[in-house]
């Protein structure tokens, strides 16, 4: 039974109406017409009206990424100035919001430090990585890696994102810049610089996103989205370049472990006519592609994954993905209208 | 009592349905995506191949040959088409859940007389030099992208003379250039074509709407004369509309082929 069917059974079994199997029977609770979106294991519903906010009192523009925090609270980040942060409740209640000066506001990612939630946000316009508290206090700042000197301003510095392991080592992914991997110990001093432009095994043209992938506790290592070459790099956390994983047809962001699967917004397809071509991509744990909601079903030929594209226009630019604990996900889009972000509740 | 509880029953029953359809998306709010059409080579010498997709369970793409729209009582898509007539063929996709897709335009050419000398007057931008002085009579159409080498990218006027072998009758002169508004790629304002050095014609373009824009499109000038030379001139956009970020400043101009037919 789908988790919810399970709801709406219990919901009225509350009200002792499945004492009423004739009325049950004649008047069925599928509804037939709803968009079920995904293959095989991972298939959603769609909820446009999720976390809509009035814009004049709670605007965004771009919604860029999102993540759950410890209470349970879904935290959007957008570039919009008046409130570059927003917290929802997982019904789409706004919480709070905070954070007035990101205008370039891109990467969120959640830190846990001895029970306590923080944040690291990376700014493409102000050329840095934040980290803040949960409440929006900002704990430090980091500016460009000057001392590598691989940049000569610190324009030519845009973070897209970060990643962060256990012993608070973390990792910037500087994708709309010189496509570098900068490792920072827990106190965000340089360790290594890895990566850089180019199209070989371990470079990048559009480093967007970057996640630390410990599913296999003895073999942790990082992800590294090449988006514009359609590729998912694996690196060792020392920045040896391991395995490249080709998603063909898909400009994958950042990539999004949840349990043993890996969850990417693709930002629109490759080969179209369209930019708003965007779709979802799930891989299982053997990083093979399960489930494409609003594409094509994913399909191997001689263990090569076919092309894929979007079918239905549902996404415009999805940016981000957020998988509650649930199994419901939300979905940031840039470039979209300033709407704000979609649910996808798993059936 | 009974018809109480079976009245409440039924309106729970109602208002539990009636909420789902107000939270999920339904199926006939989505539309189709379009169908990917692809061709051999859209100049037709003796026939080319023509596909067209949509990857997805219960979809079935109909198509016309004749640019009218397409119905699902236009003929039906089945396979690998070949084709040896030129034309507008139009493309879309069907499912009985989803909205029907939009329309995928594919425009087939007839290949036309090759020119013997190309005498290029203006240069094109070292930046987008297409296949080179051959670019436009290579029988290549160009790709919607813009890097595409087919190619041949102005920011001035573009000007060159063709002379044939001999004299033919050359029905039309068709210019195909591509429009891509957001990489300030507009229509030509205007074409000036001189025939054996004497017979003048001038087109002009009709200038585009408010609004972006990314497409293949071509000009066709009737000439009706037999031909030995003939110069062309095309003008790019000299000033930017009033709605585009760089309004005021020229476009570029971005031609594919000149076909003589």
């Amino acid at each position: 039974m789908s988790r919810r069917k399970f709801l709406k059974q219990s919901s009225c079994a509350a009200l002792g109406l499945l004492t009423v199997p004739a009325f049950s029977t004649g008047f069925s609770f599928s509804n037939t017409d709803d968009v079920i979106v995904g293959h095989n294991s991972h298939k959603y519903k769609v909820n446009l009206n999720w976390g809509n906010l009035d814009p004049l009192k709670t605007p965004v523009n771009d919604c860029h990424e999102m993540i759950q925090d410890s209470k349970g609270r879904i935290v959007l980040l957008t570039n919009h100035i008046k409130n570059n942060i927003i917290i929802y409740d997982k019904s789409g209640k706004l919480i709070e919001t905070w954070g007035t000066n990101y205008p370039g506001a891109h990467g969120l990612t959640l830190v846990k430090e001895n029970g306590t939630d923080f944040l690291l946000i990376t700014d493409y316009e102000r050329h840095q990585i934040i980290k803040t508290t949960i409440e929006g206090k900002v704990v430090f700042t980091l500016d460009f890696p000057s001392e590598t000197g691989k940049y000569n301003s610190k324009e030519e510095f845009k973070p897209t994102e970060t990643t962060v392991l256990e012993n608070g080592d973390f990792y910037v992914a500087d994708g709309y810049g010189k496509q570098h991997i900068i490792h920072y110990n827990h106190k965000g001093e340089l360790l290594n610089i890895f990566g850089g432009q180019g199209t070989k095994d371990g470079q990048f043209l559009n480093a967007h996103g970057i996640c630390y992938d410990n599913r296999d506790k003895k073999n942790p290592s990082l992800l590294i989205s090449a988006r514009e070459l359609n590729q998912l790099k694996r690196f060792s956390l020392k920045g040896d370049f391991l395995e490249t994983i080709n998603v063909p047809g898909a400009l994958i962001c950042r990539p999004v472990i949840h349990k043993k699967d890996i969850y990417f917004a693709v930002l629109r397809s490759k080969n179209t006519m369209r930019s708003e071509s965007g779709f979802i991509l799930i891989m299982n744990e053997k990083n093979e592609v399960v489930s494409c909601p609003g594409a094509t079903a994913p399909s191997y030929n001689d263990n090569q994954l076919d092309e894929l594209y979007q079918t239905i226009r549902l996404f415009q630019h999805p940016h981000d993905v957020c998988i509650d604990d649930d199994e419901n996900m939300y979905v940031a889009q840039w470039n979209s209208g300033q709407t704000y972000p979609i649910k996808l509740t798993r059936v | 009592m009974k018809i109480s509880i079976l009245f409440i029953g039924l309106l729970c029953l109602f208002s539990c349905a009636e909420k789902d359809k107000g939270v999920y998306l339904q199926q006939h709010h989505i539309q189709l995506e379009q169908p990917r059409v692809s061709a051999s080579n859209t100049i037709i010498d003796s026939s080319v191949l023509v596909t067209a997709e949509l990857r997805m369970d219960g979809v079935e793409i109909f198509y016309t040959s004749d640019g009218s729209e397409p119905l699902q009582s236009s003929q039906k898509y089945e396979s690998t088409l070949d084709i040896n007539h030129e034309g507008v063929y139009r493309f879309r996709a069907f499912h009985p859940d989803w909205k029907t897709s939009a329309i995928s335009e594919l425009k087939l050419y007839k290949k036309g007389f090759t020119p013997y000398i190309t005498d290029w007057q203006t240069n094109a931008s070292t930046s987008y030099p297409g296949q080179g002085e051959s670019t436009l009579i290579n029988n290549q159409k160009g790709a919607l992208n813009f890097k595409d080498q087919q190619w041949l990218g102005f920011d001035t006027i573009a000007k060159a003379s063709v002379t044939f072998f001999k004299y033919y009758y050359v029905e039309s002169l068709t210019i195909g250039y591509l429009v891509d508004t957001k990489s300030w790629i507009f229509p030509p304002e205007s074409v000036l074509v001189i025939i054996n050095e004497k017979d003048t014609i001038s087109v002009k373009i009709p200038k585009l709407e408010n609004s972006e824009l990314l497409a293949l499109n071509d000009v066709r000038i009737p000439i009706e004369k037999n031909v030995g030379s003939i110069t062309v001139i095309v003008n790019n956009t000299n000033e930017l509309p009033e709605w585009h970020p760089g309004k005021g400043l020229k476009a570029w101009l971005f031609m594919d082929e000149w076909i003589f037919n």
